[in-house]
């Protein structure tokens, strides 16, 4: 079963977004800000990252420079979630290193498509 | 025994019996008077001139004819004498006897200057008066000394009473003659001068001879035995008569030659008295303050203005400093720019004063204003003119009150628009989250509903999911345009294949559009066609048409249509949007990109939306440098074209419509005949009708040919604006056609439409094809098609002159459908500016607009040789008068009034315009 990271400091959406994924087969763990998530990371090794861009403690972008520089997690694909639909946050997010992003509101299958284009099978 | 003596009783015999000859003695009062007119006038010039030589001079030349007068007056008054004996005159004694005449001259013209220069007194006059009497006696009894007999002794012996008298007339005359005279001082009017003058010359004339005479009447004449001859030059009696005569001419030329100019120079100064005192009324008079101040910076002229400013309580005077005067006002605080810096102002004025530059602004105490120009004149000194700006001042801040309230509150009102656009940019952002977790759930739900086998709540389910959407859609809308309004819209360019994601958006949207049962043609080149500009938006602009199309179609056709366009400067993309719905009215179009209005308020309510899509896809268009045109018709359906150009140009969206002014044909020659005509191929004779239908409504000629053969004729014959060519005929193919036509020299520029259910672009292209259509034809579009390809139209663009902006962007939106290229200008002056750069196809002219109104402009334009002929159409909502129509009448080509006309007039009526213009042209090159 592959295991995607999920760092979302939104109950709600976190809440609603893993059980998602869980139904459609997904092993989803859950961080709620940026440094559990890098800690997550290091300790489960996920085979994917979902990550909030805005979050406490760490924000997303910090998290993703630092999973992508540390050799253990650099590997593992990072898809930014961002609220702000625009140009220059999807940028950032692509600059600190996301292998690639999607905005919110989360459209499921959309989603699931670029998940399933890093994790095939 | 002495000669001279006074009488003592001692005389030898009896005095000699004398006689007068009366005439001779009148004469020399006379000669007396005149001498003392002369010399009296010239005392009284010598006040007038200044200078001190020239004053020496006037006295010199007085004293010496009033010498020479009493001189001439003693000798004739001797020649009147008759005595029994010859006589002779000492030479010597002779002339001797002048001086003290003339002394009594030179102290008597003094005594005038000193009078002229108000220093006299009591006892100057006296003094003078004795002195002036006293040289006269000298003078006559020094002239008898030199008289002698010829032959005998001539003894004279002098009454010591008489001889006393005869020195207290002249002291007593000479004196009164003298007070006289003083008292031209204290008149003011000529003529009493004049009679004083004269009064004062009788006096002394009288005082000369009076003395004269009473000191021949002391005389006593007697013989002496002894002859006098001491070898003396002498003077015979006749000689004497010639002399005297001849200085008694001179005196009296000099008196008439002194009157003479005595009255031009009183002339002379009366003029220059009467036309100084005439600019000192002037300056009087003006309503600026005037100062001049001489070259040593004192005051010469000022006027009671001047005066009023100034004063501060010191009065200004004549001879004050410029330093004095300015200080004076400065220090009383009236001058409000030298307040509190004193010294540092006083500086800086006397500087500026010293070297005055232009004009400068002085603020005075009481909120006065004054515009001073101070100008130095080489030799007099600066001359200075004060005028009173105080209400130009008050208006000017005003105005600049108002401009800066102005400002500010345009400075507030977009602060709070950009401030409602941020808090409504965070608003929607804060909404989402949720709207995020509420669908989402709602999926899930429907997912494990279904799982789970409950089929019951799924329509429930269905309608939260529905609503839920809905309300996101609308928050993402408002989202968009209050960035956009906040100026936080970026641009995301990237490169991207169309036909790639024409093919994406076409499977994205077709379940929106089975929806309605309605159908999704899309036509797009299917070779590589890059274009750089922002995927995203250009994405969301073609959905929201796409969605719009499917919303107000019902089991119609939605076409989706993309064709590029290569121009100077670049390529260009349209992208057309067409459906065959409920369409809009002319009112709906207008309004149709305004944000939260849709085509009516009903729409709201049966196809849901916010009304903001297309307001966002407008904005879009703009922001990727292009625009978004629109063409409708109530239950037709709608066409929407975007035209976007490939390359976005970096970070610069061009303003809207700005693309169509430089869009270039690439036909520059066009048959004279054919102008205005299109030619229809086409085997099908519905077809035919169809478009010859279409084309004459849009104000071309048509002609017809059924085959291909016929069809080539006809291209040669007529050399039309345009061809519609099908491509399957009888005989003769379209290829086949468009191949000949292409080949011949006559034809070859000839723009052809292919007009075909045939879907091979590239070939028709290839083969020199203008644009290719396949049926069934959208007409407006073909007849844009081929307007576009119509001698350049777009090259030269319709000039649109209306202050109203609703106005002009109805016409304009109207030209531009209809293929032409439009200049807008809101009145007179701006389309005048225009014209200087760029020579329209056509005028559309308002006629009631501010700055340079219709006719105005009319005026103006015809003034001009080279814009003589450019034709002018006449839209106007105003009601024509019949003067108006004579204004107009032969300058204009047409008046329409507003509203009264349909659109297909108008084009009909713009392209005969343009085509009689271009056939004008071609006959006069």
């Amino acid at each position: 079963m592959r295991k995607i990271l999920l760092v979302e400091d939104n109950e709600m959406n976190r809440d609603m977004l893993a059980r998602r994924l869980a139904k459609k087969g997904y092993d989803v763990i859950i961080a709620v800000n940026g440094a559990d998530g890098v800690e997550l990371a290091q300790s489960q090794a996920p085979d994917l990252i979902l990550m909030d861009m805005s979050l406490p403690v760490m924000d997303g972008w910090e998290a993703a420079r630092q999973l992508k520089a540390s050799a253990d997690t650099q590997a593992i694909p990072v898809i930014a979630l961002t609220a702000h639909a625009m140009a220059e946050d999807r940028q950032k997010a692509l600059d600190a290193g996301c292998d690639d992003y999607d905005t919110k509101p989360i459209e499921i299958a959309r989603l699931l498509g670029k998940i399933q284009a890093f994790l095939p099978g | 025994m002495m000669t001279h003596g006074f009488y003592d009783g001692s005389q030898p015999g009896l005095a000699v019996a004398t006689q007068y000859d009366p005439s001779l003695v009148f004469l020399s009062i006379a000669i007396a008077c005149l001498a003392s007119y002369a010399a009296l006038n010239i005392a009284g010039r010598i006040g007038a001139s200044e200078k001190n030589r020239s004053q020496q001079v006037w006295i010199l030349a007085g004293a010496w004819s009033m010498g020479i007068g009493i001189w001439a007056m003693h000798f004739i008054g001797m020649l009147a004498l008759k005595l029994p004996l010859s006589v002779s005159y000492d030479l010597l004694t002779t002339v001797l006897s002048t001086i003290p005449a003339i002394l009594a001259g030179a102290i008597m013209m003094s005594v005038a200057v000193k009078n002229r220069q108000r220093r006299r007194s009591l006892l100057l006059f006296a003094g003078a008066g004795t002195l002036v009497g006293a040289g006269i006696g000298s003078m006559h009894y020094a002239g008898m000394m030199a008289m002698h007999g010829i032959g005998k002794e001539l003894i004279m012996r002098f009454a010591p009473l008489l001889f006393g008298l005869s020195i207290v007339v002249a002291v007593v005359l000479a004196n009164l003659a003298l007070y006289i005279f003083f008292l031209i001082g204290r008149e003011k009017e000529d003529h009493h001068i004049w009679w004083i003058k004269i009064g004062a010359a009788v006096v002394m004339g009288f005082a000369i001879s009076g003395m004269h005479y009473t000191g021949m009447a002391s005389t006593y004449f007697f013989f002496g035995e002894g002859e006098h001859d001491d070898g003396r030059m002498a003077l015979s009696p006749t000689s004497l008569a010639i002399w005297v005569s001849l200085t008694s001419i001179l005196i009296t030329l000099l008196a008439i030659a002194v009157t003479v100019i005595d009255r031009r120079l009183k002339k002379a100064a009366d003029a220059e008295q009467s036309s100084r005192a005439q600019m000192l009324e002037a300056i009087e008079s003006i309503s600026d303050g005037f100062s001049l101040y001489d070259m040593n910076d004192r005051l010469a002229v000022c006027n009671q203005r001047y005066r009023e400013l100034m004063d501060c309580g010191l009065g200004i005077v004549p001879g004050m400093s410029f330093e004095a005067i300015i200080r004076g006002a400065a220090v009383s605080g009236s001058l409000l720019d030298a307040a509190g810096r004193i010294d540092e102002w006083m500086n800086e004025r006397l500087a500026r004063h010293r070297t005055p530059r232009s004009h400068f602004i002085e603020h005075w105490s009481g909120d006065r204003w004054f515009r001073v120009s101070e100008r130095r004149v080489w030799n007099i000194g600066t001359v200075a003119i004060r005028t009173d700006i105080t209400d130009l001042k008050r208006t000017e801040m005003e105005l600049s009150k108002a401009i800066e309230e102005a400002q500010r509150a345009s400075a507030n009102a977009e602060e709070a628009s950009r401030a409602k656009s941020a808090f409504l940019a965070n608003m929607s952002h804060e909404l989402r989250t949720p709207m995020n977790a509420i669908i989402g759930y709602c999926e899930l739900l429907i997912e494990e509903v279904e799982d789970a086998g409950h089929q019951a709540y799924l329509p429930d389910l269905q309608k939260i999911h529905t609503a839920g959407k809905h309300l996101l859609s609308l928050i993402n809308d408002i989202l968009d345009l209050s960035k956009i309004e906040a100026g936080k819209m970026d641009l995301y360019v990237e490169e991207f294949d169309v036909p790639a994601i024409i093919e994406e958006i076409k499977n994205t949207i077709q379940p929106l559009i089975a929806k309605n049962a309605n159908r999704l043609i899309v036509d797009c080149p299917t070779t590589l066609l890059r274009m750089q500009s922002d995927l995203t938006k250009l994405r969301q602009t073609l959905f929201n048409l796409l969605s719009n199309a499917s919303k107000f179609a019902k089991e119609g056709q939605i076409t989706l249509a993309v064709t590029t366009e290569h121009v100077e400067g670049g390529d260009w993309l349209n992208f057309l949007v067409a459906d065959n719905g409920i369409g809009m009215s002319p009112e709906q179009i207008d309004k149709v990109f305004e944000a939260f209005t849709q085509a009516d308020n009903s729409t709201t309510r049966k196809y849901g939306g916010t009304g903001l899509g297309l307001t966002i896809t407008k904005k879009f268009c703009q922001m990727l440098g292009g625009d978004i045109s629109v063409n409708s018709a109530l239950g037709k359906g709608s066409t929407f074209t975007i035209r976007l150009p490939s390359r976005i140009a970096a970070s610069k969206p061009m303003a809207a419509r700005e693309p169509s002014s430089t869009v270039k044909s690439n036909k520059d020659h066009v048959a004279e005949s054919g102008i205005n005509t299109v030619l229809i191929i086409d085997d099908d004779i519905a077809v035919q009708e169809v478009l010859r239908e279409t084309f004459e409504k849009a104000g071309f000629s048509v002609a017809c040919a059924a085959s291909g053969e016929e069809g080539l004729r006809l291209a040669k014959q007529l050399r039309p604006a345009a061809i519609t060519l099908d491509i399957l005929m009888p005989h003769m193919d379209g290829w086949g056609v468009l191949i000949r036509l292409k080949n011949d020299p006559i034809t070859l520029d000839i723009p052809v439409v292919l007009v075909t259910i045939m879907d091979d672009k590239n070939l028709g292209y290839s083969l020199g094809a203008a644009e290719y259509m396949t049926k069934p034809v959208d007409r407006q579009r073909l007849v844009a098609l081929v307007r576009k390809h119509q001698y350049g139209t777009t090259d030269c663009p319709i000039l649109v002159v209306d202050d109203d902006a609703g106005n002009r962007d109805v016409m304009c939106r109207t030209l531009i459908s209809a293929g032409y290229s439009v200049i807008e200008a809101e009145h007179g002056q701006t389309a005048l500016t225009f014209l200087e750069k760029c020579k329209p196809r056509l005028i559309i002219l308002d006629l009631m607009m501010p700055v340079m109104d219709g006719f105005q402009f009319m005026t103006k334009l015809r003034e001009q040789e080279k814009w003589r002929t450019l034709p002018v159409i006449v839209v106007t909502a105003k009601e024509l008068t019949e003067e108006d129509r004579m204004l107009l009448q032969g300058s204009v080509e047409l008046m329409l009034p507003k509203g009264a006309f349909t659109r297909e007039q108008l084009l009909q009526d713009i392209t005969r315009q343009i085509s009689t213009q271009i056939r004008t042209q071609d006959l006069i090159t």
